[in-house]
């Protein structure tokens, strides 16, 4: 305020320094000697304090209320002097606007209440949610991934949830890894090319993996020493092999792994597989051993 | 889409809807409207016949009191507030069109419109409502103290306290003013129309003469005043006498307009002495050292600011251009709408 109504008196006082020497003051001040009245008699009839008349009689801008009030302070004491108040009113400067720019750049900064920390909150909190959601809909974008090549024609299938243990599982799951993972920190945009990119990766990797172990072509030997059952299944989930064998026999077999034995009379029976020879005690369940070769 | 179209056309205004003149400020362009609030509507023949505007402000004003059988001069407003709705409605239609000049595109400007401090939600509404009605896309309302406050360049945003008082037409507003918002501000329905009434009333029954609400004015403008000086001005007067029903002239003097106008002016004494008791001491000090101003026609009436003066102890101003004040607070208000939305009344 201090400052504003300084602004107002500088201005003031610019503009009366610039005018001729006879001031507004100096008029007033010689129509009430002029008329034999004192500055008690005109405060007491303006009411305005003797210390505000001196002050607009010397001129003293610093002492007096804003420029609004001084016109009116001067008119009135115009009048009361019966002279004419227009010329007077011309010395002044008229008001400039007090809605000053300096409160605009106050009056937008919004105050922190209780209800905008909450409405701030709400705001976090749907972003928030918003996020869970995509996050939601990139996960589970990518994990219905598998299912689709799995009902496709790709030739290498993701195991069975039963078939978690095996080779296959181990195999299959960097790879849901290496989808999943990138998938789920990416937008629902980045997903949808994600899953192109990834999609043929995931075909590359278990081949790779089976092709180290035999050129996608499994071989079993199965040494019978006793009469034996047995029944292979290839990764089709189609009988390739299912007989009995006679005491002493062997039998070779191949096809697409992994494969699906069950073999009855198992401990008569030894199993070798690409050359290397798995104890079939460790499947064994009364006499019958289950279990799935990569 | 269509309305920022037709905005791209229109003028933003301010409108002072007063009880006795309506004053219309456009964006860039100042006051571009000053016209007494009055409609003639002229019903064509027939009793079913339709009712068309005549004539609107200053025209119509000159009608009144003075129509043939199937015209009739309104005054909408009263006491401050809308009495008529649908001439209202016309009324402002009719001055927006005055003051666009296009007539390709059907006037659609955004309007900052005063309303008395005083005026219930029902009335704020209606002048709402008949803004609207104008064609105006968009209404903010302000308070009447706040707008002359504005107008009359007092500092209504600092942390000092501004007193005004706006002796309208129909209503005087008192407002203390301090940071942007109104500390304290009230609102009696007395105003320059009170002050006709009285002058009439006393005439009737000091001298037995009936006088028109316009010759009533006359005599305010002329010779009213609301302290008792040392010069006695005196006016001819002509009127019908009411125990020969014949017109008649009489002299009458400033002394007794004073007589006449003891009571309006005491309502609006009480009402600043009210204003003063409820103002906050440290706002009540401010307003010691730098006086109140008076805006709105009534502070032309002759001494009524020695009255306050004498009646308060305090300094009495009269803002520059009284009659302007408010719709110039009005403008300003609308030149910095979008910044300024807190001094704004609510509905």
């Amino acid at each position: 305020m201090d400052k504003n109504s300084n602004s107002d008196n500088a201005a003031v006082e610019s503009a009366v320094e610039t005018l001729p020497p006879l001031s507004v003051g100096k008029i007033l001040r010689e129509a009430r000697i002029s008329q034999g009245l004192n500055v008690a008699d005109v405060a007491s009839s303006i009411k305005f304090s003797p210390r505000q008349v001196e002050a607009l009689e010397a001129d003293d801008y610093s002492h007096l209320p804003e420029l609004a009030f001084v016109r009116g302070f001067v008119r009135s004491y115009a009048r009361l002097l019966h002279i004419d108040e227009t010329p007077l009113l011309d010395f002044l400067p008229r008001a400039h606007q007090q809605l000053t720019s300096v409160h605009d750049e106050l009056a937008g900064v919004p105050f922190s209440t209780s209800q905008s920390t909450r409405r701030i909150n709400v705001t976090w909190l749907s972003a928030a949610l918003a996020l869970a959601v995509f996050l939601g809909i990139a996960v589970w974008l990518s994990q219905d991934k598998p299912e689709v090549i799995k009902a496709g024609e790709s030739p290498l299938a993701v195991a069975p949830a039963e078939l978690a243990a095996s080779a296959v599982a181990v195999v299959a799951s960097p790879s849901l890894v290496v989808s999943g993972v990138p998938a789920a920190v990416a937008t629902l945009k980045d997903v949808m090319v994600k899953k192109e990119v990834t999609a043929p990766k995931e075909n590359v990797t278990p081949k790779e993996v089976v092709a180290a172990k035999g050129e996608g072509q499994g071989a079993i030997r199965l040494v019978f020493e006793d009469e034996s059952w047995v029944d292979v299944k290839d990764k089709f989930g189609k009988t390739i092999f299912k007989q009995v064998n006679p005491p002493k026999s062997e039998q070779w077999i191949s096809g697409h792994p992994p494969f699906s034995l069950v073999i009855g009379n198992a401990s008569s029976v030894r199993l070798y597989y690409e050359g290397e020879e798995i104890d079939l005690d460790e499947f064994t369940d009364v006499e019958v051993a289950r279990l799935i070769l990569e | 889409m269509l309305n920022y179209f037709n905005g791209y056309f229109s003028n933003d205004l301010a409108i002072d809807l007063g009880t006795a003149n309506t004053l219309i400020w456009a964006r860039g362009q100042g006051i571009v409207l000053n016209e007494p609030s009055v409609v003639a509507i002229r019903q064509e023949g027939g009793p079913n016949g339709k009712k068309v505007i005549q004539q609107v402000g200053l025209a119509a004003k000159q009608m009144l009191g003075r129509t043939p059988g199937n015209i009739t001069a309104i005054r909408p407003m009263k006491d401050g507030v809308i009495a008529d709705f649908t001439v209202t409605e016309q009324m402002l239609k009719q001055f927006i069109r005055r003051v666009h000049k296009s007539s390709i595109f059907t006037p659609s400007p955004r309007i900052v419109i005063c309303v008395p401090c005083g005026s219930t939600q029902v009335e704020r509404r209606a002048i709402r409502e008949s803004a609207f009605g104008a064609g105006a896309r968009r209404v903010e309302l302000i308070e009447e103290p706040m707008a002359a406050a504005i107008g009359a360049d007092l500092p209504v945003e600092d942390a000092t306290g501004s007193m005004v008082v706006d002796i309208g037409g129909g209503t005087t507003e008192v407002g203390v003013i301090s940071l942007g918002g109104a500390v304290y501000s009230g609102s009696v329905r007395v105003g320059g129309d009170k002050f006709d009434e009285a002058i009439i009333n006393y005439i009737r029954r000091n001298y037995g003469m009936l006088i028109g609400e316009t010759t009533a004015e006359q005599i305010k403008k002329e010779i009213g005043s609301a302290f008792p000086g040392s010069e006695v001005r005196e006016m001819e007067v002509n009127g019908r006498n009411l125990a020969e029903g014949v017109p008649r002239s009489f002299t009458i003097s400033s002394n007794e307009i004073l007589e006449a106008l003891t009571d309006p002016l005491n309502s609006i004494v009480s009402a600043v002495k009210t204003a003063l008791e409820q103002t906050p001491p440290e706002l009540g000090a401010d307003i010691a050292s730098k006086g109140m101003v008076l805006t709105g026609g009534g502070a032309l009436l002759r001494d009524i600011d020695r009255l306050l003066m004498e009646e308060t102890g305090l300094p009495v101003v009269i803002a520059d251009d009284p009659l302007t004040c408010v719709v110039r607070g009005s403008g300003k208000a609308l030149e910095r709408m979008d910044k300024f939305s807190s001094i704004f009344a609510s509905d």
